[in-house]
């Protein structure tokens, strides 16, 4: 996880695998939940393109609970509510 | 070579954390061996000091007398099973992990090639059987992850009779087709030979 990117856990495995659907444009890559995020289901989505503008409406407009984290230099801050 | 056992001392009173674990660590980074003594007046560094030991590794003791703790940290020198661990050969041979829903499979698979991406020590082969060959074709859901372990060194085999059986031979997206016989040997030579089926 050295490049920058977006990360987003959920608390539902079920809730990961919708996600992974609806943004299908960013082109998610489905990986465990990281080791340093300690909440989470398991599943994590890792989004290595994309405006963080774009992404906040994606994920605003599916309605899917999640958190979103934006990874640069191997640390994690929470961007979205 | 024989290693130098340190002994060092860290006075971390009036201290807060993560002050003295950061100091800590730094003094036990530089020793190959040896031990750190601190010195802190406060029960949440003496907390926090065990965990990070126990976290790391480190043998850790304390001792309280009054207001002040010691607490001792020891790093010991590391056996060569610890140091090196050894890159397994990895056979997947299915599409997906695990039985139960196919939609959990085919997610645990891509969550589990993934990760092999990211963590040490890598597998030296990846082989794939059966309907595993799906994953190294065209289409591929963690095509991209393979092809990072293909760039990483990691050799990549499809079986070549079952790419020809599901007829994706011209399909092949990464790394090389191998046979039996090849698959056979690796399997029998591995010290550490993973099955994901």
């Amino acid at each position: 996880m050295n490049k920058d990117c977006f990360v987003l856990t959920f608390d539902s495995t079920h809730q990961a695998i919708a996600m992974e659907k609806r943004l299908r444009d960013f082109q998610p890559v489905m990986m465990p939940t990281p080791r340093q995020l300690s909440s989470g289901c398991g599943f994590a989505l890792k989004i290595s393109q994309g405006e963080e503008q774009a992404l906040a409406v994606a994920v605003a407009a599916s309605a899917i609970d999640c958190r979103c984290y934006r990874v640069a230099a191997g640390r994690y801050r929470e961007i979205l509510p | 070579m024989m290693l130098m056992e340190e002994r060092r001392e860290l006075n971390a009173v009036g201290w807060e954390c993560p002050k003295p674990i950061i100091e800590a660590k730094k003094i036990l980074d530089d020793m190959a061996v040896g031990e750190v003594v601190i010195t802190t007046d406060s029960a949440v560094v003496v907390h926090n000091l065990q965990s990070f030991a126990q976290e790391k590794g480190f043998y850790c003791e304390f001792s309280a007398e009054g207001n002040m703790y010691r607490v001792s940290l020891q790093k010991q020198a590391m056996t060569k099973a610890e140091t090196v661990a050894i890159a397994p050969v990895i056979v997947i041979s299915s599409q997906q992990f695990g039985r139960g829903s196919e939609e959990l499979a085919a997610n645990l698979m891509k969550s589990y090639i993934y990760a092999l991406t990211e963590v040490s020590p890598q597998p030296e082969t990846v082989i794939f059987i059966n309907s595993g060959i799906f994953l190294t074709c065209q289409d591929s859901p963690v095509l991209d992850s393979l092809l990072l372990l293909a760039a990483q060194g990691v050799q990549i085999y499809s079986c070549g009779a079952c790419l020809n059986f599901y007829d994706r031979t011209a399909q092949l997206a990464v790394g090389n087709i191998g046979n039996m016989y090849q698959f056979v040997e690796k399997m029998n030579q591995a010290a550490n030979c993973i099955e994901i089926q």
